[in-house]
Formats: C-alpha cells, sequence, structure tokens
C-alpha cells in the first residue's frame, strides 16, 4: 500500500471577531504560509481540497470566490463541507490511488461574520428541532446531563477538563486563550445553557488552517519528513437526538475503530502516545476518552483525575490546549492534525511534550449531539 | 496502483415539484431505486459521499446529517461534498476515488436538491456573489450568463437562434426520458423565438427549469463488479478543474478550466480524438448556449467553431456525436442532482439502459457537469470495456 | 483600510413534510401525540424520522395512534444566554423568517431565556421527543420527573401547536 503523509502545516492567528481580514485575505495568508512550511510554490501543488461552509460564509458555494485565494486556479479541487479534517480524509484516498504527487487541504471559517447560534440553529431540521431554537449549545447540554445522570458525573468533572485544558492551552503561544483558570473560576462562569458555562464551552474564533499532503516517494525525493497518515474512520449516525443513546457516541466508536483497524491498533491506550481530540464543550473530552476506546464507559473522570491525560501522564490529550481554547469553526479538527504534526516532530516550541512521540491520533467532529466524528491515526 | 472501478447501479428521481416528499423522503426515493437497480442492500455499500448544493435552497444547514440515516448511512462513514452546480459530478468523482483508494469496495454517491423549496432559488444564487464585491447587482444565475452568452455570440459571429437551436434540439430529446421536467411536443425553433426575453439576450426557452430531483450511483471495485452485475460501465476518468472567478484576462466564453479538465480526462482514459473516440456525450446546459461553449471546451470542435457544430447537426441524435440525448439540463435542473445526472445518462448509454433515447452502439461515453461562477468543471468518462 | 459591512440574507422558504412528518404536525392540530409503529421491528416512535431510527425501515404513515399526553423527563437544559441577540420586532421577523406559505402561524423566533428544552420519553414510545419547557418554576425540572404536554388554543399543524410539556 502506498505512503501518503503530511509534509507541512500552518494555521492562522485566532481571534474572536477578525475585522482586520476578509475571508479571503484571512485564507490567502494560510495557503502563503502553508507554502512557505513546504518550501513549495503554488506551481507544484497538483491538486487543492477545500472545506468550508456555506452557511458560516453567508454566501451559496462558499469555494467559489476563494479559488484563487487558496490557489485552486487551474487545478484539480474538489470541497467538502465538513471540518478540514474531512477534506484531508478525502485528500488521503485520492493520493492513495498514485495519480498524484501532493494535495493542498485548506480549511476557512470567519464565524464572527453572522452568530454561531443562527449557524448551528439553521443544522436543525425546520419540523422537529428549529422551532426550539435549538442551537450547538442547548444540544450539548441535553447530552451533557444525559451523560452526567447516566454515569454520576457532575459539574466539578466537566470542569475540571477546562482546567487542564485552560492550563495546557496558556504555554501554546499558537492558541486563542492563553490564560489558565480555576476550578471555582469555571464553576462561578455564567450558565449558557445548563448545565454548560460559559467556561465548559468552547469560545467563538475566526480562523483558518491547512496542510500540505504528499505521497512517500514524492517527500523522499524533495528531502521532506513525513508525518504518516497510518489510518483513518469516519462515521455519522443517527440525525434526531431523541432516537439515539446520548451518553456515548456510536459514530465515535465507529470511527475510532475503523481508524485502529486500518492502522493495526489494537490497544491505543498502549500504542498511541497522545490525542488532539475536538472537545468542543468539556464533557465531549470524557465521553470521548470512552468513545474512542481508552477507557471504560463512565470511566472518562477517573483517566482524567489520575492524570492520565494530562501533560505528564502516560497518554496526553489536547497538550495544545484543544478546542476549549481556540474552536476555529471548519477548522478545529484540522487544527488538531496540526498540533499532532508540531509534536511529532518536536516542533511544539513551549509546550514540546516533555517524552518521546512517534504516534497520535486527531479527532474532529460535525454535526449537533457529536452525530458525525473522525479520527486520524498520524505516525512517524 | 489505483484499482479499478466501475458503476453497477443508479437511481433517479423524475425532474419535477415534488410537494409529496421532504428532502430526506427524496433522497431516499433515489438511494432505494439505485440499490433495486443492482439489487444490492443497505449492507453491502460501504461508505456514502453525499452532495447538495447551497444551504439557501432549501435553508437547511449541514442537510447530510438530517438526511443521512434515509440514505442507508447509519453508522457508516460519509461526507458531504458541495461545489455548487458540479456537486452532482464532484460527488460521483469523490465516491469514485473512495473505491479507487482501495480502502473502500462499494461506494454510494447520491445528490440531490428541492428548488422548490424557497420561493425562487435565484435569491439563492444570488447569494454566490461575493458579499463585498459583487451581490449588490446580482441578479441570480440568468445575469452572469447573459454576460458570458452576450460575449460569445459577438465574438464568433452567432446570434441567439444559435442558442435557440440547442434548445429545439434537447427539448425534442427530452421526449424520449420519462425523468426530464419539460417535455414539450413539437418544440419548434419558430416557438423558442416567441418566447419572452427573460436577460437579454436570454429567452425563457434558453434556460433549464427549476426541479426537484435526486440522482444516486453505486461504485465497486473492480473484485466486487462482476459478482453484481454483468453489465458495469468501467470508469475511465474522473477530472474537476477550476478557474478563479475575479481572474485577470477571464474570458467566460472561452472555458479554459474545461478544457484543461478535458484533456486531462482524454489523456487519462487513452482518448486522442475525442470526436471520434467518445459515441455519446452529456454535458451541462443550464443555459442553452452554454452546449455551444461546452462543445469548444470538451475539444469536440475547435475555439469558436461550437455554434457551426450545432448547424452541421453532429450533435444531434441521429449525429456522430450526439450530446445530451436525454434533454440535458436545460429540460431538468435540480442543481444538486444535475451534474451526476449527466454522469448517470452516459453510464447508463454505455451499459444499453437509456431506454428511448438509447444511442446505438455505445462504447465510450463522457458525462460533464458546471457549476460555481461559470468556473468549475467535472467529467467522466465511462467505457464498456474494462480500462 | 478594513471595513466591516453590515447585512442580511433573506431567503423565503416553503418546506415540504412529506407523509410521516406531515402526518405527524397534522396530529398535534388535532391535539394529538402520534406515535409510529414501524411496519418492520414494531418499535413505537413518536415523533417519527422519515424512516425508523432502529431497522432503517420505512413507516407507513396510516400505521400510527394517539399515545397519551405524559411521559419521563430524560434530560432538559435551561438555556439562560441569549444565543441569537434580542428578539427583533414582528415586522421585521414577518419580512425575514417566515416561512412562505404557512400563514399566519407563530413567528419563528426562539423563546426569551430562561426557557427549557427537554427531552420526553411519552409514555409507550421507544425514543425521547424533544421540546420547551417555560412559563414556569424550571427549577422544578428533574430527570425523571413526570411531565405533560399543554396545548395552544389556536393550531395549525406545527411544532408548537404543542406549547410545552410542563411538570406534573
Amino acid at each position: 500500500m502506498k505512503e501518503v503523509g503530511i509534509i507541512a502545516w500552518a494555521h492562522s492567528e485566532f481571534s474572536p471577531r477578525n475585522e482586520g481580514m476578509s475571508r479571503n485575505e484571512l485564507l490567502y495568508q494560510v495557503t502563503k504560509k502553508v507554502l512557505e512550511e513546504a518550501g513549495m510554490e503554488i506551481g507544484q501543488i497538483d491538486m487543492v481540497i477545500s472545506a468550508s461552509c456555506d452557511t458560516v460564509d453567508g454566501t451559496s458555494i462558499s469555494n467559489a470566490y476563494v479559488v484563487d485565494e487558496m490557489g485552486a486556479y487551474m487545478k484539480e479541487e474538489s470541497k467538502v463541507e465538513e471540518d478540514g479534517a474531512y477534506a484531508l480524509a478525502y485528500a488521503y484516498y485520492r493520493l492513495l490511488t498514485g495519480q498524484y504527487n501532493n494535495c493542498l487541504v485548506v480549511s476557512h471559517g470567519k464565524i464572527s461574520d453572522s452568530a454561531p447560534a443562527f449557524y448551528t440553529n439553521m443544522s436543525c431540521d425546520p419540523f422537529l428541532l428549529r422551532p426550539l431554537g435549538l442551537t450547538g449549545e442547548s444540544a450539548a447540554a441535553l447530552q451533557a446531563r444525559v451523560y452526567a445522570h447516566r454515569f454520576g458525573a457532575t459539574e466539578e468533572d466537566f470542569a475540571a477538563v477546562a482546567v487542564k485544558n485552560r492550563r495546557l492551552g496558556s504555554i501554546n503561544p499558537h492558541t486563542q486563550l492563553k490564560s489558565p483558570v480555576t476550578l471555582e473560576e469555571v464553576l462561578a462562569s455564567p450558565v449558557v445553557a445548563s448545565p454548560l458555562r460559559e467556561l465548559t464551552t468552547a469560545p467563538v474564533t475566526d480562523g483558518a488552517a491547512a496542510v500540505i499532503m504528499a505521497t512517500g516517494e514524492y517527500a523522499r525525493e524533495r528531502g521532506k519528513d513525513l508525518v504518516r497518515v497510518e489510518g483513518i474512520g469516519f462515521s455519522q449516525d443517527l440525525y434526531y437526538p431523541g432516537n439515539k443513546d446520548l451518553s456515548t457516541s456510536a459514530s465515535a466508536k465507529a470511527a475510532a475503530a475503523m481508524a485502529y483497524r486500518e492502522a493495526q491498533v489494537k490497544d491505543p491506550l498502549r500504542e498511541l502516545d497522545f490525542a488532539e481530540i475536538t472537545e468542543q464543550h468539556a464533557f465531549y473530552e470524557l465521553l470521548l476518552y470512552e468513545a474512542l476506546g481508552w477507557c471504560g464507559p463512565g470511566e472518562g473522570r477517573r483517566l482524567l483525575a489520575e492524570g492520565v491525560t494530562d501533560r505528564e501522564g502516560e497518554f496526553p490529550v489536547n497538550p495544545s490546549g484543544g478546542a476549549l481554547c481556540a474552536n476555529p469553526v471548519m477548522s478545529a479538527g484540522l487544527v488538531r492534525v496540526v498540533e499532532c504534526c508540531r509534536q511529532l516532530t518536536g516542533t511544539a516550541e513551549g509546550y514540546q511534550l516533555p517524552k518521546p512521540v512517534r504516534r497520535a491520533l486527531a479527532h474532529a467532529c460535525s454535526g449537533l449531539f457529536l452525530q458525525s466524528n473522525l479520527a486520524i491515526i498520524l505516525g512517524i | 496502483m489505483a484499482t479499478k472501478v466501475a458503476v453497477v447501479g443508479i437511481g433517479m428521481t423524475e425532474n419535477k415539484s415534488r410537494w409529496d416528499l421532504s428532502l430526506p423522503g427524496l433522497y431516499r426515493l433515489a438511494y432505494q431505486r439505485a440499490l433495486e437497480d443492482c439489487g444490492l442492500k443497505s449492507e453491502d455499500i460501504d461508505a456514502v459521499a453525499f452532495g447538495h448544493s447551497p444551504e439557501y435552497f432549501e435553508g437547511v444547514n449541514h442537510p447530510e446529517k438530517w438526511c443521512g440515516e434515509a440514505v442507508g448511512a447509519l453508522n457508516k462513514p460519509l461526507f458531504r461534498v458541495h461545489t455548487g452546480g458540479t456537486v452532482g459530478g464532484s460527488v460521483a468523482i469523490a465516491a469514485y476515488y473512495l473505491v479507487a483508494s482501495g480502502k473502500f469496495e462499494v461506494v454510494l454517491a447520491i445528490s440531490g436538491n428541492k428548488l422548490n423549496e424557497t420561493s425562487s432559488a435565484q435569491i439563492g444564487l444570488s447569494t454566490v456573489y461575493d458579499p463585498i464585491m459583487g451581490r449588490q447587482f446580482a441578479a441570480g444565475a440568468p445575469s452572469a450568463v447573459a454576460v458570458q452568452a452576450s460575449k460569445y455570440y459577438s465574438q464568433y459571429g452567432y446570434n441567439e437562434d444559435h442558442g435557440l437551436m440547442v434548445a429545439v434540439k434537447n427539448r425534442n430529446n427530452a421526449l424520449k426520458n420519462p425523468y426530464a421536467q419539460l417535455r414539450i411536443p413539437d418544440y419548434t425553433l419558430e416557438g423558442a423565438r416567441n418566447t419572452p426575453m427573460l436577460c437579454h439576450p436570454l429567452r425563457l426557452a434558453d434556460m433549464c427549469p427549476t426541479s426537484d430531483a435526486a440522482c444516486a450511483m453505486i461504485f465497486a471495485a473492480e473484485h466486487r463488479v462482476e459478482a453484481i452485475t454483468d453489465n458495469p460501465a468501467w470508469v475511465l476518468s474522473a477530472v474537476a478543474v477550476n478557474e478563479g472567478i475575479n481572474y485577470v484576462d477571464r474570458d467566460w466564453s472561452k472555458p479554459i478550466g474545461l478544457r484543461k479538465a478535458a484533456e486531462l480526462a482524454y489523456e487519462r482514459a487513452g482518448i486522442k480524438d475525442p470526436r471520434r473516440e467518445l459515441d455519446v456525450v452529456e454535458v451541462y446546459d443550464a443555459f442553452s448556449v452554454q452546449e455551444l461553449i461546452w462543445y469548444e471546451g470538451l475539444k469536440l470542435c475547435d475555439w469558436g467553431e461550437g455554434g457551426r457544430l450545432m448547424e452541421s447537426g453532429a450533435t444531434r441524435m441521429e449525429g456522430d456525436i450526439p450530446v445530451n440525448p436525454s434533454g440535458g439540463t436545460l429540460c431538468a435542473n435540480s442543481i444538486g442532482a444535475s451534474a451526476m445526472f449527466r454522469k448517470a445518462e452516459a453510464a447508463l448509454q454505455v451499459m444499453g439502459r437509456a431506454g428511448e433515447h438509447q444511442i446505438p452502439g455505445v462504447r465510450r461515453a463522457l458525462g460533464h457537469g458546471w457549476g460555481g461562477g461559470i468556473q468549475f468543471h467535472t467529467i467522466m468518462i465511462f467505457g464498456k470495456d474494462k480500462p | 483600510m478594513s471595513r466591516v459591512l453590515d447585512w442580511d440574507i433573506t431567503v423565503p422558504f416553503r418546506w415540504t413534510c412529506g407523509p410521516v412528518y406531515g402526518r405527524f404536525l397534522g396530529g398535534l392540530k388535532e391535539k394529538q401525540l402520534l406515535g409510529f409503529e414501524c411496519p418492520r421491528c414494531q418499535e413505537v416512535y413518536c415523533p417519527p424520522q422519515d424512516i425508523c431510527p432502529r431497522c432503517g425501515g420505512d413507516f407507513d404513515p396510516e400505521q400510527c395512534r394517539p399515545l397519551g399526553e405524559e411521559g419521563d423527563l430524560v434530560s432538559f437544559t435551561v438555556v439562560e444566554a441569549n444565543l441569537f441577540g434580542p428578539r427583533p420586532d414582528d415586522e421585521y421577523l414577518r419580512r425575514r423568517i417566515h416561512p412562505a406559505d404557512l400563514g399566519e402561524h407563530p413567528l419563528l423566533w426562539p423563546p426569551d431565556p430562561p426557557y427549557a428544552i427537554v427531552m420526553v420519553r411519552l409514555d409507550g414510545a421507544a425514543n425521547n421527543f424533544l421540546h420547551l419547557a417555560r412559563g414556569e418554576d424550571l427549577s422544578r425540572l428533574q430527570v425523571g420527573c413526570r411531565m405533560r404536554a399543554v396545548w395552544k388554543e389556536e393550531r395549525e399543524g406545527f411544532l408548537l401547536d404543542l406549547d410545552r410539556f410542563t411538570v406534573l
């Protein structure tokens, strides 16, 4: 089987409201940056796969007006309307055919141009969910309460995730929220939708991300190190939240199983060195520990409390601070990939994990109630 | 080396206004018909590439989440592709590559739209225009294509009649296609000339209708094909190429993106003389005049010769290079499914299953898609013989 | 020098319910919470989707019967932050958000916080129904408590014909 991996990565600065740049400029800057990282010119790129969303951009066919900015002019191109990590997956499958040497993967979202609540409410069907005013926050809150009730988890357990990730984010120079928070501060922050509070919810972030993928042959010819894609899994489960068990995520389980199978990972906690996951809400992290197969149902908080997933632990999760420190819509998952690449290549300056790392999992999700999940196993 | 891939099943819904089915219901109909077409079951599908055009058509963001289980994507890999009018083509191409990668054996491509869910698809289409530089004067798709048409007609000494000739050809072809929306008997050039002018130089006759429709194609890896069908359509190439929207010196009447896509597609399919080696072509003619321009992009003739190719009769059903025997997008346009209909029609021609509008003896067929700001092009070429 | 343009996108919609959602919403107009039995796996769903979430089979829109109006609270959230910003005036909403052919049905805008979104397992149903609780002491909400449907006086075949669930 062909070897495919990542040779360069970049993301934009993250900010809650970037009024200094249009989305076109945001995308142009990140494309330029990733090409510089790779030491390549746009003419050397074979194909571009982007990720963006019409509703976020307030523009139908959100890739139409940014073709020039992402360097896709007169190139083979496609766009997924999912997180950038799904675009990476699509690029991976295309590169496996041997038809291309490389692919630029880019994603962008300037959510502050609209309001996140409108974006998530418009993701609801018009008959059963949208009239309720359901949003990403209230959806997650309903799920959090199911999780808490089933396993006896408390607000303190959720808050502990935020404390860990904000502490880790505070040493990551690239992220948005760089200040640590205490348990007391988290629990005293305003309730958004009970039991979720401001500080257990990801911030609003404008941003873009990009990676350049290549085949092993191409990387070697150019003398570039390759962060190998060893396996990818993705899955979607039921739509209507009343129809499924919200204390876990069937699609996250299926995605992880598929990725582990391809990468021949049998015991993820032992065989992987760390993970970056898209925990847009603090409790997602606990739920995902379980769904991604790192502990049994309800044991997520034990894993956290024992320090297993902390910076010095045996299986650090979100050493970058995760989505709770920066949550660029349409790019949050691809940024997890970027963070894995930094750690794996020893370039996470200031927040490099103390232990040597060779293999990691990056996770992305899409949709309300964790309906769609994606897992990528990366290795060097 | 890429796995060889064939189309083994196709499901289409009729193009019309659909007040009887919800959006998931419409997708489900195409999905079920595709399964029935090749005798597969839901559990035989490994992954789904899901297509849907701008969200401002139905007002539902991420419709793949709502519609996934209706197309059997329950705890299955699914991602959504969205490239505007080309989406049906981009989704088929995505499904092709998923199988060609060797990681999936049977993949469903499905795409559609319910354009009647909004009171005017053109309001949605106006949001394609850039919000800072363009939306202020946007009037949907016709205003852009009218500019393209004027440029084309004046540059090569053609006139409105050349577009209307396409309309007459395709509307008459559509009479043989039960899935087409506009099936108007005795459609004549004289009648077309008398339709109202909507956006100069485009008349009502030059424009596609508003349809609700979905289309599904099932792609299978070589080692699975034989057990599913003895009549597959092999994928010879699958290409999508972009032009930039604001590129300096851009000429809408000269689709260099399509030309590049065609050259790549022909090279990968081993085709040197497309006019001779292709037996039938389905192009995305949302507006009549575009068919002439796409002839040129596809190298069926030289730049500027599209109108004369039309006049020669070569692209009629009985000509040497029939184009749009199905009636094309000009007779049925849901946008979301249209570019896939072009691919599916081409595949059906190769299978010899196109029904009344079957062209005899087809061995190679091309399906095209157009989208974005007159900038995206998709091409798939299918063959009767395994590549 | 960067500038910021303020603009709305105004697109009217008319959403086709199809036979299953259509039958369910029609039931609400008659003060009925219809449970749909999957012809294949016999589970009863309220509300239904286009297809059975368990076995993927098609519902028969006629194979349904009214369930009772009570059930157990499975989950809830009290929305306290105003995520949509202040409610615009009705005239603006009518212009901007009102679906094209639903007549004079209530304007689609979330209630002013605080209000609750509740998940109720109706007696006899195999799934949970998401709806609202509002206009009462929301601190009474507890997972496991009994809830009952409260209807609007005027109904037209829309989810909010059912005004809310209330704690028993």
